[in-house]
């Protein structure tokens, strides 16, 4: 099964490193909607069936932190949102899982194995059967 | 004397340089005296504001040939000099330099946001200090080319100006 990935951040050469790292942790199998910064991602996330959400905070026109509270007035589903980002003080990182409700939190930079390490627990607590709505319910349904 | 805070905190900045480009590009910096790059030396040029606690102009200095070896490095393909991913890389490299320095002085007290990178292409690199400000740099060698690191303070409200 296939996961609708949202990558979002302001620089495009970052997009690539963290579409590149998620295809070489092999946690899924992804397919990914880019988008340069929160407004642009807000439009994407309105306009296509997303899976899961990977962000960056700093970006201009919308922040990282605006837009997950923007998803989370509109999904119909919680959709997991990963926050990959240079932010690492403890005051951010509260603000990001307690605040805005962002699922993880990765510090830039990272690699592949920074991805398998830190996003193997998210994947493993949302597929777990009836533990969650949406599409990760829906693949652990599939996959018992 | 009271010691400036760039002077008392600069080691968070050599040490936020030597752990991002060893983490992103596997290098390893080693510090080399060089007050100035050459006339017409071709350079990019990154700066980030820090605000908060300290009011630093943070910046990195990287010879052309140095920028398009780091910058393949850390995004993994070769970039073309004038596309508009190599001022994207650069920048996106000093982001992450001075978000390190940032979680390098939380714990020391000094509280800063950092602002979105300004990256520039100039020709030779001089720090010209002005009154009121204070300054440090340093120049490293790498297996890549050489590079500089440094930051400006302005003792009242605001950016250097």
């Amino acid at each position: 099964m296939e996961i609708q990935a949202l990558v979002v951040d302001d620089s495009g050469i970052m997009r690539k490193l963290v579409i590149r790292s998620l295809l070489e942790s092999k946690l899924a199998q992804f397919m990914f909607t880019e988008a340069k910064d929160g407004a642009d991602a807000l439009e994407a996330f309105k306009s296509n069936p997303i899976d899961m959400i990977f962000v960056d905070w700093n970006m201009p026109n919308m922040n990282g932190i605006d837009f997950v509270k923007e998803v989370r007035k509109i999904e119909k589903d919680h959709v997991p949102v990963v926050m990959i980002t240079t932010e690492s003080t403890m005051g951010k990182i509260d603000e990001a899982l307690n605040t805005a409700g962002i699922d993880c939190f990765i510090v830039k930079p990272f690699t592949a194995e920074t991805l398998q390490v830190k996003l193997g627990p998210l994947f493993d607590k949302l597929t777990e059967p009836k533990k969650s709505g949406g599409f990760f319910s829906k693949l652990a349904a599939n996959m018992s | 004397m009271i010691e400036s805070a760039v002077l008392q905190h600069w080691e968070c900045v050599t040490a936020s340089a030597n752990e991002v480009f060893s983490s992103t590009c596997g290098v390893e910096l080693e510090e080399i005296q060089a007050e100035a790059s050459s006339e017409n030396e071709s350079l990019f040029l990154a700066v980030i504001a820090l605000v908060g606690d300290v009011e630093w102009s943070l910046f990195l200095g990287l010879p052309t040939e140095t920028a398009v070896a780091i910058a393949a490095k850390f995004a993994g393909f070769e970039i073309p000099i004038d596309s508009p991913d190599m001022g994207d890389a650069i920048g996106e490299l000093s982001n992450i330099f001075g978000g390190r320095v940032k979680a390098l002085l939380d714990p020391k007290g000094v509280k800063v946001e950092i602002s979105l990178p300004t990256v520039m292409r100039a020709e030779g690199l001089h720090m010209l200090t002005q009154r009121e400000t204070e300054s440090c740099k340093t120049c490293y060698q790498t297996p890549l080319g050489k590079m500089w690191i440094g930051v400006a303070s302005g003792k009242h409200a605001g950016l250097m100006t």
